[in-house]
């Protein structure tokens, strides 16, 4: 393909990508955090979770995870009155940098990423994959985990081809 | 059913069109029952399956949980478990320790008004379909396998204010 015309569509690409992100208000750091959204309101703007689940201090946290194909995720965290105390997307970077091999669990790796949009073996060893842009590339984020549930490795493969360990 | 294919075989001088009609008729009853042994097969998934057995199976769960000791569980609903919700929870090697079934008659019935809270409520009867917002509350609906589903609608205090379609 032409050079200049590969250059056009990226750029285009990155255009639509940057305004969808921006576009979503759901994306905004903060959104929902201003101490007086409720669980009406999360559910008003952003719909039915597409999981629910009790974090160690018996908090309730809605995930909107989107389906297989989706790049992004959000957390709503509620307090016992059903107010939101966090909301904020899932599988940055710092929830993937939080995440440490040999120490860290598969049950961490849950409450860092959420649900895995696939999840697929290799020589009995479980491997949870979701779909995230880094560096403004669309990537495949693969955990590498022990059958009895240690991380063993997190790393990035470019859905365009290449793989780099975190 | 095996039967009723040798007869058909059996019969040269039928019309075409019969024979024809006949064989379509095996065909139809012997998808129904492989589709029928594969739901009865999914849910007996026996102690000691591998993690990636299950996998291989039944595909994706649709939620994965873990209790306070970091035991994880798989949930099997809706679409992906036609014959039934069910949970299956793995032992520290990754496999299968019990399988338990969701859903039932005795896990709705120990569900209480201004008692059983939201955690308890996903702990008996798993993930729910759908979560929506009503005058009372959030009202969690779980969809069961030949059945209507039951709506439970959660107050404030996120304990159990009501519970519709369970008789």
């Amino acid at each position: 393909m032409n050079p200049r015309i590969r250059n056009v569509i990226a750029a285009i690409g990155l255009g639509a990508l940057l305004a969808g992100c921006a576009g979503h208000p759901a994306g905004t750091p903060g959104y929902f955090s201003d101490g007086s959204a409720t669980m009406r309101d999360v559910a008003a703007r952003m719909g039915s979770p597409s999981s629910v689940w009790f974090d160690d201090q018996g908090r309730e946290n809605w995930d909107y995870s989107g389906n297989q194909a989706s790049f992004f995720g959000y957390r709503a965290t509620f307090d016992e009155s059903g107010r939101v105390v966090q909301w904020r997307q899932l599988r940055t970077e710092r929830d993937v940098a939080g995440l440490v091999p040999g120490r860290s669990t598969a049950r961490d790796v849950h409450a860092a990423l959420g649900e895995p949009n696939e999840m697929f073996f290799v020589r009995g060893e479980p491997h949870w994959r979701w779909r995230v842009y880094y560096n403004i590339r669309p990537h495949f984020l693969v955990a590498h985990m022990s059958p009895d549930g240690m991380l063993k490795g997190v790393i990035r493969i470019s859905i365009d081809g290449g793989a780099r360990a975190r | 059913m095996l039967d009723e294919l040798s007869l058909v075989r059996s019969a040269p001088d039928a019309p075409a069109a019969q024979r024809r009609t006949s064989w379509r008729v095996g065909a139809a009853a012997l998808l129904l029952a492989v589709t029928a042994n594969a739901s009865l097969a999914d849910t007996a998934v026996p102690s000691g399956t591998a993690m990636d057995v299950v996998r291989s199976r039944l595909g994706i769960p649709q939620a994965i949980r873990f209790d306070g000791t970091g035991t994880q569980s798989w949930e099997y609903l809706g679409r992906r478990a036609p014959s039934g919700a069910y949970r299956l929870t793995f032992d520290a090697t990754g496999s299968v320790r019990e399988a338990l079934a969701l859903r039932t008659p005795e896990r709705f019935a120990q569900v209480r008004a201004g008692v059983t809270t939201a955690e308890q409520l996903v702990m008996l009867l798993g993930e729910p379909a759908k979560i929506t917002m009503s005058e009372a509350g959030a009202a969690w609906r779980f969809d069961r396998h030949g059945a209507r589903p039951v709506t439970v609608t959660l107050g404030a205090d996120r304990r159990v204010i009501s519970m519709t379609g369970f008789d």
